[in-house]
Order: structure tokens, then C-alpha cells, then sequence
């Protein structure tokens, strides 16, 4: 592998040797603009109805809520990207999520702001400050709403039970050609994600880039214990620890492939977090709010009953994810486009709850067993590639009180791009 | 203009004659351009689509490159994208929208004239564009090159 790569990259050197002095490249009459700058972002405006959704078992029988309707701005991104001489670049990207609502608006907050230096051309590149990890086919693009296929983004990062932090804090990354139409892409990262202070998280990507096929695998490892990024009550987790855990290992690994061809786009992921973790007794004592199924009463309480104190606090348990994603686009002229879409999700967590205030989920904490598939058909609708209406409806299908529950959802998505003229 | 600037100047002309001369004009020819620092000699169909998408975006590891388009519904986009790449204009605004929004790069910059490629290629030694045969025929090839496509 070295001595490959060794060679790789004396070509890609030999290569350079008639540009003449390189030195000179950035100093001629003519050279590269000292700046290059855009500004742009889009405004995603959203409206979603839910039906009835299970709430509570009642001398044996389901009750179910009201249907719910909200309408929010999930995503609202203002985003600079530039380079220095062509060669140095920075991207920044502010977002404010839940901009629509009157009364729980959160402040603007910082979802990247990175340096990054190339080292050896494409071959290896150095990213540091607040960045999306590499990791799957969506981690790094999940803030590009208007331009994949669904309104949702898969299961493992659903900010209602992440699987691990979405950004880290260096990544050293860079790709080489197999041949001439085959790259090999690769990343390493790290950065304080959820560690206890003492802990070096690590992660890893590789996949494999060949005529608009893509298959790789991605790997995080907490690298010790780590710690709850929020405590029972302040909502959901920012990363992979549960907030009633006092530390947490785990590793998350994977794979996932991606094909274009022509018009189509197919993706599959599978993913799987094994954790080693270790409850917080005081914090496990607040998840008794009355709306623990038995299976999770059991597996928090002893014999399952608060009254009698907590579980013992060590648990070993996996969380897995797996979706399929179809979509075809059909262009129309040469500006619009219209792409029917189907996706499949499964998505299985033992520990977890339904209230989402202390911490949990609502679609896998109030199954029976952890476990809900997700079935999702929509449409994107692009008149001008810079606007885009999707239109998605869904069902979750999972146990509740013995019995299978379906309960559908429809959304829409209004999104436009905006980018300042050059 | 100095000498080394003539006599780069006379070698782009040459090439060009050159290049029309072995190869009839067909109504979907294009050329690429290319700065006349930039060693290159030949570009294959798989390489202009790993720029064109953003897949590589250094030339021979050391120098960066600035990639430039032309206008959707012009002929040097039609014959090179849709007609030689065999990308559509939807797709390759697609791929450069997602990349932008997650920071993997800024889209290429569009040039609605002929002239505007040539001047916005020498002034950057990694600069690439294209032109179909005929503008570039009608261009003076200030330093610039014009490479066939293999």
C-alpha cells in the first residue's frame, strides 16, 4: 500500500515538472485572483400533517392523540465559501433550525466554519475548526436539502436519535486515482465530539468512486468514555450518548453504495453502534414519567418498578439503521426537472424512550420492541434548478401494545437557493 | 508583447492550425482551452468529467484548478457537455448545487462569450474552458492552448 501510494504520488510530482517554477504561478502579470468568494444559501419552508399517533394503553386499549399539523423553516443556511489563491479554502455555514416558528426560534448557530489546506493536490488535504465528518453518503451533504431526493434524512442522522456527532474538528482527507475513471477517496478525523476531556475520538472513511457508482465503508470510534452532550430534560442528544447515560464507548461501523446511472439514483446503507456505557442512576430515575412501556420499565428499573430504585447501571446494547433510496429524474428542457422517489428505512434502538424532552424518541422509544420501519414515496419538483417543491408522505409502521401500528405523515417543501451575483 | 509572449502566441496559432487542419470541422466540435503554462498535451473524456463534476480538482497534484462553463443553452455547452460528456446541464447544476451547499467547492464560473474564456484562461495558470471550433477559430490565441479531445 505504501510503496503504491508512494508511486502514485511521484507521478502526480512528475507530472507538475512542466509548469516550469511553480513558484512563479502566484505572482505573474496575470495570476490567480488573491480571493474568490460566494455567498449563498437557501430557505427551506416547510408544512407537515401527522396523523394519530398511539399515546397510552388504557385498560388494555390503544388511545391515540390528534392528528398534529406544523408548519416551520427547518432549514435556514447562510453559507460563505472562498478560497485563497485557489489553493486554501474556508467554508462557513450559519444555520438557524425551527427559524419558523413564533415561539420557539432558536438563535443562528454555527454548523461549520473550517480552514482547509491542501497538502499533496487532491492527494491529501488538511480540514480543521467545526466540520461535517465524512461518514456515509450523507453526513457532509445533509445541509444540501433542495438538492437530494426525500424531505427526511436517513435514520442514523435524525436529529431525534443520532447515532454520533455530525461534526468534528479535523480531518485529514484526499483521494487517489485507481484509473483513469476510479478514484479512491479516504478521510480521518477527529475532534472533541462527546469525550470526557480524556478520550481521542477517531473516524474513518473509505469508499470507492468509479463511473457513477460509489461503495464504501465508514468507521467512529469514541476512543474511551464518553459523555452525554445534554441531561434529562434538555432534549435530544446531540450525538450517540443517551442524556441518562454517566459515560458511554461505543463504535460505530458501516456500509453504504450509491449508483447514478443515467437518471437513477440508488442508494443502501447499513449502519450498527455497539455501546459499552454506564447509567447515571439519578438521571435514570427521571425517565419515570409515566409513559414507559413494560419493556422499558424492565430494562431501566428494577423488575420494573421504580419504586424499587434503578436497574444495574451497566448495559451493553447495539443500536442498527438501513435504508434504500430509489429516485429517477426526469429533465424537462433545459432548466426543470421532476423526480419521483421511494425510500425505505428500519431503524432498531432498545434504549431508548418516547418523550423526546428527556432525551428520547418518539417513533423507536414508543414501539414495543425499539423497532419502526419508515415507508416514504414523494416527488421533487424543480421548475429552475434552484427551487425545489418536494411533496412526501410516510408511514411508520412499528409494535404498540402488541398490535402493529401505521401512522402517516405527509409533508411539503418549499426550497429556494439564493446565491449573491458573482 | 515580447518575445517569449510571440513566440508562445505563434506555437498557439500553430496548434490550432494544426488541430483544424488533421481534423475537419464538424457543427458539434469543441476545443478545450487550456493556459499555455499548463503542460497538458491530451485530455480524455473520463478526465474533463472528473473536473466538470468536481472530482478532482488539482492539476498534476501541485496546481489548482478554475474550471469555467458556458451559458445552458448555448452550442459549446450542448456539444461538449451534453453531446461529448454526456452530462446534462440539470445534472452538472445538480452536483455543483449539492457540493457547494456542503462546502466541497465553488460551481464553475459561466462565460457567455468566446472572448471572455480565452481572457479568463490566461490569466489563470489553471484555468480550463472550451470553445466549439468555431469560436475558436475566429479567437487570437493569447496565452492560451487548445488541446482536442481524445
Amino acid at each position: 500500500m505504501f510503496l503504491w501510494t508512494s508511486t502514485m504520488l511521484a507521478l502526480a510530482a512528475d507530472g507538475a515538472s512542466g509548469w516550469g517554477d511553480l513558484g512563479e504561478l502566484g505572482t505573474e502579470a496575470a495570476p490567480t485572483p488573491v480571493h474568490e468568494s460566494r455567498l449563498y444559501g437557501y430557505i427551506d419552508s416547510y408544512w407537515e400533517m401527522v396523523a394519530p399517533v398511539p399515546e397510552a394503553v388504557e385498560d388494555g386499549q390503544t388511545v391515540h392523540g390528534d392528528s398534529s399539523r406544523e408548519f416551520d423553516i427547518p432549514n435556514f443556511n447562510v453559507m460563505l465559501q472562498g478560497s485563497v489563491h485557489g489553493r486554501y479554502r474556508y467554508f462557513i455555514n450559519l444555520a438557524a433550525p425551527g427559524a419558523g416558528s413564533a415561539t420557539s426560534d432558536e438563535g443562528v448557530g454555527v454548523r461549520n466554519a473550517w480552514v482547509e489546506v491542501p497538502l499533496r493536490g487532491d492527494a491529501l488535504a488538511v480540514r480543521a475548526g467545526k466540520l461535517y465528518r465524512r461518514f456515509g453518503l450523507y453526513n457532509e451533504v445533509l445541509d444540501a436539502v433542495p438538492t437530494f431526493i426525500g424531505i427526511e434524512p436517513p435514520e442514523l442522522f435524525d436529529k431525534d436519535h443520532l447515532m454520533l456527532t455530525r461534526t468534528t474538528n479535523l480531518m485529514l482527507f484526499g483521494s487517489l486515482p485507481l484509473s483513469p475513471s476510479t478514484r479512491l477517496h479516504y478521510a480521518a478525523t477527529t475532534g472533541n465530539d462527546e469525550s470526557n476531556g480524556r478520550s481521542v475520538p477517531l473516524g474513518a472513511d473509505a469508499h470507492v468512486a468509479t463511473h457513477g457508482f460509489k461503495a464504501g465503508t465508514s468507521f467512529y470510534w469514541t476512543g474511551g468514555y464518553a459523555s452525554p452532550s445534554r441531561a434529562v430534560g434538555e432534549g435530544s442528544p446531540r450525538g450517540g450518548v443517551a442524556n441518562w447515560m454517566a459515560e458511554d464507548e461505543y463504535v460505530v461501523y458501516g456500509g453504504y453504495a450509491e449508483g447514478t446511472p443515467g437518471s437513477f439514483t440508488l442508494q443502501a446503507e447499513f449502519w450498527r453502534a455497539d455501546h459499552d456505557a454506564v447509567r447515571d442512576p439519578d438521571a435514570v430515575a427521571l425517565l419515570d414519567d409515566g409513559t414507559l412501556n413494560p419493556r422499558q420499565a424492565e430494562r431501566f428499573f428494577d423488575a420494573g418498578d421504580p419504586g424499587r430504585g434503578p436497574a444495574p447501571p451497566e448495559v451493553r446494547y447495539a443500536v442498527q439503521t438501513a435504508y434504500v433510496r430509489a429516485g429517477y429524474a426526469v429533465d424537462i428542457g433545459q432548466r426543470a426537472s421532476v423526480t419521483p422517489y421511494a425510500q425505505g428505512d428500519w431503524y432498531s434502538n432498545p434504549e431508548t424512550v418516547a418523550n423526546k424532552d428527556l432525551g428520547g424518541d418518539a417513533e423507536a422509544g414508543l414501539a414495543d420492541d425499539g423497532v419502526f420501519l419508515k415507508y416514504t414515496a414523494g416527488v421533487v419538483i424543480r421548475p429552475v434548478p434552484q427551487v425545489a417543491l418536494k411533496v412526501d408522505g410516510s408511514a411508520h409502521q412499528f409494535l404498540y401494545n402488541d398490535a402493529v401500528e401505521v401512522f402517516p405523515e405527509v409533508r411539503l417543501s418549499l426550497s429556494y437557493l439564493w446565491q449573491l451575483e458573482q | 508583447m515580447n518575445t517569449s509572449s510571440l513566440s508562445r502566441n505563434l506555437g498557439c496559432l500553430c496548434s490550432l492550425a494544426v488541430l483544424f487542419l488533421a481534423m475537419p470541422a464538424r457543427a458539434g466540435d469543441v476545443v478545450m482551452v487550456l493556459n499555455a503554462r499548463n503542460p497538458t498535451q491530451e485530455l480524455a473524456i473520463n478526465e474533463l468529467k472528473a473536473i466538470y463534476l468536481g472530482q478532482t480538482s488539482f492539476w498534476h497534484g501541485v496546481v489548482p484548478m478554475k474550471v469555467f462553463t458556458r451559458p445552458a443553452k448555448s452550442a459549446a455547452t450542448t456539444s461538449f457537455l451534453e453531446e461529448q460528456l454526456q452530462i446534462s446541464v440539470q445534472k452538472l447544476e445538480r452536483t455543483w448545487t449539492a457540493k457547494q451547499l456542503a462546502g466541497q467547492g465553488i460551481a464553475p464560473t459561466e462565460l457567455a462569450e468566446a472572448s471572455e474564456v480565452v481572457a479568463g484562461v490566461a490569466a489563470n495558470p489553471g484555468a480550463i474552458g472550451f470553445l466549439t471550433a468555431e469560436e475558436a477559430w475566429g479567437l487570437e490565441p493569447n496565452g492560451v492552448k487548445y488541446v482536442q479531445l481524445d
